[in-house]
């Protein structure tokens, strides 16, 4: 088994016209790695993988591939495989046939063909389905080919674009364990294209947040959450997304020093405590189940706070609320990038710290 | 009751188109073979029950297979080669290519041309002496040629002209149908490894394979149907060199007013093109991938 290579952008930029898709980028992919590329529609991520697999040219800037520099090389000579969104299965071909395209392609004898094929077909529960054409599977089952097309010829790098976004939620849990099993166990470098947080977040070792053609932030999914380096990357990460509030809602803790920064809170951090510093007013609440979501006012903010059990509230209450200084986050809205001021957390904190 | 009114309407509705094809296909089509058992009818000699003599004479008509024979190579001859040329083409104008608009209008302006018209303007190249063919091969000091008046090379002739028609026709069904092929398809195939021709040849050609059949029987319905250049380019001469089935029922029919023999060759040609369609769709059904 071919373990698994690096992936190296530098400087990618990629433009058609006057219509700008990647401004730059600087990527670091580890080799052997589960690297998820998320962000919203549009945000330039399929654009990345497409330039990783070579079937968009750049505009300017080198793609390596372990050491070696792929820019103008074809997706055949890069040495990777792809699963695409729609699979892109063969339709006239069978299953045992679009499993071994790549390897027919490659010439590869008779018999090591089919003993691979016969592995992965093991592997992927795919073996009574060979003779069938893709149409007569279901999606699953589709899409469990494409996974078997894609390891078959054992290829040190593998692209997903998006690959369970056709399949109902049931299915697409099953499968996001399978392939996160998968690439563990093959050891392959993993692209993973998503715009689905919860995706990144449990199947990546590494998350590459992008937005509007640029990486917000490349960290593990722990740290994004944690520590998200940009105010669009602490709103993207986490269900329901931070609160970022101006200094105006903290009241008289906050004094007009602390003017031009956003403050970050999210809402399941925020706990109920009559001693607290930071006070706001119930507007409504949803009873969720496990917990309780209250939408509040913080001096004209709004504010998002999720409660823990069933904790029933009414409209024009006052709630007090403490925080603990490593749950607050402050941005500068001028340069965009987090701050450390350790001050400013304190007061928000309050009589806690 | 309810469903006795439902029949009514269902024939009601199907009785307009019912009675068009009747009228105009079916009937004239039995017509046609019963015509073909009696004499033609002339001056005070009414027609009478001939049986089979009209067969008769066809097997001993050697105009009759100088024709069939025409006719098959013009159909080996013009068949396959549109056929190519219509994919080469199609594949040529779906790539991204400048002035793409205006290759698919030129490729495909030969099909909205009557056949008569092209049959002239092929008349302008192929015209000894100071034809366009001509002119060009005598800027090299070569002969003068006479594509259609050698009974060796008018066949060629008429057949060039058809397959210079039928390409542009077949094109734009091909093109329609690369249209429908998911361009993920091909980056998935170049992914793994496989180059144009792989591409084409194990992805591209099995998925147009629906319109490869639907192409061909067109192509040979054609190749029996098509005699309007003849009129124009040969007039089938010389010597029948160029004469293909169907001219030759119109000249029995039309020239020599022999109306019972003409309805004894449509017969075989209804009967050849049955068994062709039929032949082809059972031929192709094994290979053919239908969505």
């Amino acid at each position: 088994m071919d373990q698994g290579k690096s992936i190296t952008l530098q400087n990618v930029r990629k433009a058609w016209g006057e219509t700008v898709s990647l401004r730059g980028i600087d990527l670091e992919i580890l080799a052997g790695q589960f690297t998820a590329i998320l962000g919203p529609s549009g945000c330039g991520k399929s654009t990345s993988l497409r330039v990783i697999a070579g079937l968009e040219d750049v505009t300017s800037g080198r793609v390596l591939i372990g050491d070696q520099d792929v820019t103008a090389m074809s997706p055949a000579q890069r040495n990777l495989s792809m699963v695409f969104q729609s699979y892109a299965l063969f339709p006239h071909l069978s299953v045992a046939e679009n499993i071994v395209f790549g390897l027919k392609v490659a010439r590869m004898q008779r018999q090591e063909r089919l003993a691979r094929l016969a592995e992965v077909a093991e592997l992927l529960e795919l073996t009574p389905y060979l003779d069938r054409k893709p149409a007569a599977l279901s999606g699953g089952q589709q899409q469990r080919v494409a996974l078997g097309r894609a390891v078959v010829s054992r290829r040190p790098v593998c692209l997903m674009d998006e690959p369970l976004s056709n399949l109902d939620a049931r299915l697409r849990d099953e499968m996001r364990r399978e392939i996160r099993k998968l690439q563990q166990a093959l050891g392959f470098t993993m692209v993973y294209v998503t715009h689905d947080q919860t995706e990144a977040i449990t199947m990546a070792d590494q998350v590459v947040l992008m937005n509007q053609g640029q990486i917000e932030q490349v960290a593990t999914p722990q740290q994004i959450y944690a520590a998200p380096a940009t105010p669009f990357a602490a709103r993207f990460i986490g269900t329901p997304p931070m609160n970022l509030l101006p200094p105006s809602a903290f009241g008289a803790l906050l004094d007009k020093r602390s003017e031009g920064v956003q403050i970050g809170v999210r809402p399941e951090v925020l706990s109920e405590d009559r001693h607290g510093a930071f006070a706001a007013t119930v507007r409504s609440a949803e009873f969720l189940g496990a917990d309780t979501l209250v939408e509040l006012d913080a001096n004209g903010a709004p504010l998002l706070a999720k409660l823990a059990g069933n904790r029933s509230v009414l409209p024009g209450e006052e709630l007090r609320f403490s925080v603990a200084p490593s749950d607050i986050h402050v941005f500068d809205v001028a340069s965009n990038g987090r701050l450390d001021d350790p001050a400013l957390v304190a007061r928000i904190a309050g009589a806690q710290a | 009751m309810q469903r006795t009114r439902q029949w009514i309407h269902a024939w009601l509705l199907l009785l307009p188109a019912f009675v068009f094809l009747l009228a105009f296909t079916h009937v004239p089509a039995i017509t046609t073979l019963w015509n073909s058992f009696w004499t033609t009818a002339r001056g005070r000699r009414p027609s009478r029950w001939a049986g089979l003599d009209n067969y008769d004479t066809l097997i001993a008509d050697p105009v009759f297979w100088k024709v069939l024979v025409n006719n098959i190579w013009f159909a080996i001859g013009t068949i396959p080669t549109s056929i190519v040329i219509a994919l080469v083409m199609a594949v040529w104008v779906n790539q991204k290519l400048a002035g793409r608009g205006f290759v698919r209008m030129a490729y495909f302006t030969p099909t909205v041309l009557p056949m008569i018209a092209v049959a002239n303007i092929w008349m302008f190249f192929y015209t000894p002496g100071f034809g366009l063919i001509d002119q060009i091969t005598g800027l090299f000091g070569m002969a003068q040629s006479n594509i259609l008046g050698q009974s060796d090379t008018a066949l060629v002739g008429v057949m060039i002209v058809t397959i210079w028609k039928e390409a542009g026709f077949f094109m734009i069904f091909y093109l329609a149908a690369l249209q429908t092929i998911p361009p993920s398809l091909i980056e998935a195939a170049r992914i793994e490894g496989a180059g144009p021709w792989t591409i084409f040849r194990r992805v591209t050609f099995p998925l147009l394979m629906p319109t490869t059949l639907f192409v061909s029987v067109n192509a040979v319905v054609n190749s029996f149907r098509m005699v309007d250049h003849i009129f124009i380019l040969t007039g089938g001469g010389p010597d029948n060199a160029s004469s293909l089935l169907l001219f030759y029922i119109y000249e029995v029919a039309f020239r020599f007013w022999d109306t019972a023999y003409a309805a004894t060759l449509t017969v075989v040609l209804l009967a050849i093109l049955a068994a062709l369609a039929i032949g082809q769709f059972f031929f192709f059904d094994r290979k053919v991938h239908y969505k």
